[in-house]
């Protein structure tokens, strides 16, 4: 074996390394997420378990504010003060984080580095509650993005900051705590038209789009791709972060689909109540076509609440069945990524399952695992189905809101428009969402009409009468 | 050996005024982008929502305790 091929195997395996989570030194990206989302989720159901409703204003983040910013941090919530709130919030990441800090023996480094990201982090939030901007969807994660890049495309990423420059723990850690939330038991709440509307169109939309994007567009990279499809067919934004951490997408790729979703949401959510109420599409079956499409699921109650009280009710209850579907997409991709796109090295010569264990994102196993429990403990009655919504609603739900805030910041901080130019070229990822979301707004529009126009009807009228 | 001494000298002193250079314009760069960011938001946008249209949008929302900007079922309604 030359000295070529020898260094040739050694990028390689360096490269493999490095997308398996073990470039840095010390435990695994996948390691740190699984076990620091075990621990706040433990924590979370204790504290609630122990004190009941008063764990509600703990953890928060700034709120909406008018024309001073100062106004968002002044508030309280249950009389916890939200600056409060707030600080308690990125201090319980900052303290997890210090683990993974001392693993890498730069403690004082990284809280440094930490608190700095966690300021810029609090600003996106700050930013993100004016009230013109959340009235019209536009989230944090792109305040967070903003921010980031607007540091890292002028001055560069300062070096002091770098340490807890740490976009992909934070996400995978997010993601875990978002497993709390996808419950199953939610499924049953508005029965098969629900399921019908979101399960069955949904999966069909996310293949073809990806299809379309792959073969019809020739779009350069699979990931981006997936990530475009899974956000327009799926919910969003939480489904593109789900779906990119599954396919290893690059952090442009996300801010890219992102970027797209929430552009066309804010469009949608306004224009889509005004045309059904144009050519006079029922409350019900205009609810279920809002629900199944409009990709934020903030702005599909908006919409719904636009149309009336019982046009919310089912677009909100179509789009929580869709946002359930969410893991099964992350696994789905994961596991589909993983036998496809994984690293073919010399050294990789197994068997198929171990090799597919080998790439296979494990984080997404902590994202299950914690979703399986939330939801055999809210099936228990009344009593854990309370425990649960209580321990979301004050902790886990917040702390997964500063994670992702975190993890667009450092995201931000590392995107580089340059390398996002070559995937936007001839424009192919707007024309994939559009032909995407057309196909969407079409089988959607159908199957709502079918399911909840005629199929089941008379039950939807009985259960949410005028 | 002195020459690639000197060719290093050179390189490195090159690199330092390049980079005290992008340091300056950087910094400049930053300052525009807070200063347009501090204007959109402190002036610009609540102007935009003092608009009639805005507030009609707003309102009804507000007084729902919905939140558009929720990104998963559980951010949408506010209590």
């Amino acid at each position: 074996m030359t000295n070529d091929d020898l260094s040739s195997r050694e990028n390689i395996r360096d490269e493999n390394v490095r997308n398996s989570g073990h470039a840095n030194r010390g435990r695994s990206e996948d390691f740190w997420a699984i076990t620091f989302g075990v621990i706040i989720v433990s924590l979370a159901m204790f504290l609630t378990w122990l004190f009941g409703g008063s764990t509600v204003g703990w953890i928060n983040k700034p709120g909406e504010w008018k024309d001073n910013p100062l106004a968002s941090i002044a508030g309280a919530k249950a009389n916890v003060p939200v600056w409060l709130g707030t600080t308690v919030g990125l201090g319980v990441i900052g303290i997890l984080m210090t683990a993974v800090f001392a693993s890498r023996r730069e403690l004082i480094r990284g809280i440094i580095a930490y608190l700095g990201i966690a300021s810029l982090a609090a600003l996106a939030m700050v930013m993100s509650g004016q009230e013109v901007l959340k009235y019209y969807n536009l989230e944090y994660v792109l305040w967070a993005l903003l921010l980031g890049w607007v540091i890292g495309n002028t001055v560069g990423i300062p070096p002091w900051l770098r340490p807890s420059v740490r976009g992909e723990l934070f996400i995978k850690l997010g993601l875990v705590l978002l497993g709390m939330e996808v419950l199953m038991g939610k499924l049953i709440i508005l029965g098969l038209p629900g399921i019908l509307v979101s399960w069955v169109v949904t999966p069909i939309v996310l293949i073809t789009t990806f299809w379309f994007g792959n073969k019809i567009l020739r779009i350069e990279s699979p990931s981006l791709t997936m990530t475009i499809a899974a956000d327009m067919s799926v919910c969003g934004v939480s489904a593109a972060i789900a779906t990119a951490a599954a396919c290893k997408a690059k952090k442009e790729e996300l801010s890219l689909a992102i970027s797209l979703s929430l552009a066309f949401t804010a469009i949608m959510m306004v224009v889509m109540p005004i045309g059904i109420r144009i050519i006079g599409m029922d409350d019900i079956v205009g609810g279920a076509w809002l629900g199944g499409t409009i990709d934020s699921t903030g702005a599909v109650a908006a919409a719904g609440a636009a149309l009336g009280e019982r046009a919310l009710k089912i677009a909100s209850t179509v789009k929580m069945i869709q946002n359930v579907l969410i893991g099964v997409i992350a696994f789905s991709v994961s596991v589909y990524w993983a036998a496809t796109y994984g690293d073919e090295t010399a050294e990789s010569k197994q068997s198929f399952f171990k090799e597919v264990w080998a790439r296979f994102p494990k984080f997404v196993l902590g994202f299950l695992m914690v979703s399986i429990i939330a939801s055999l403990i809210d099936a228990t009655g009344a009593t854990g189905s309370n425990l649960v919504k209580q321990s979301i609603d004050s902790v886990t739900k917040e702390i997964r809101n500063w994670l992702f805030c975190l993890a667009f910041v450092c995201i931000g901080l590392e995107m580089r428009m340059e390398t996002l130019w070559p995937a936007m070229r001839g424009g192919k990822p707007m024309i994939l969402y559009l032909v995407g979301q057309s196909l969407n707004l079409l089988l959607t529009g159908a199957m709502a009409w079918v399911v909840f126009g005629w199929l089941f009807r008379d039950t939807i009228v009985q259960w949410l009468p005028t | 050996m002195a020459v690639q001494r000197h060719h290093r000298a050179v390189a490195s002193h090159v690199t330092k005024q390049n980079t005290d250079r992008t340091g300056y314009r950087g910094l400049i760069q930053l300052f525009i982008c807070i200063l347009v960011i501090s204007l959109i938001w402190t002036t610009l946008l609540p102007i935009m929502g003092e608009i009639d249209s805005v507030k009609a949008w707003i309102e009804p929302l507000r007084t729902r305790g919905i939140n558009p900007a929720g990104m998963y079922y559980t951010d949408v309604y506010e209590r």
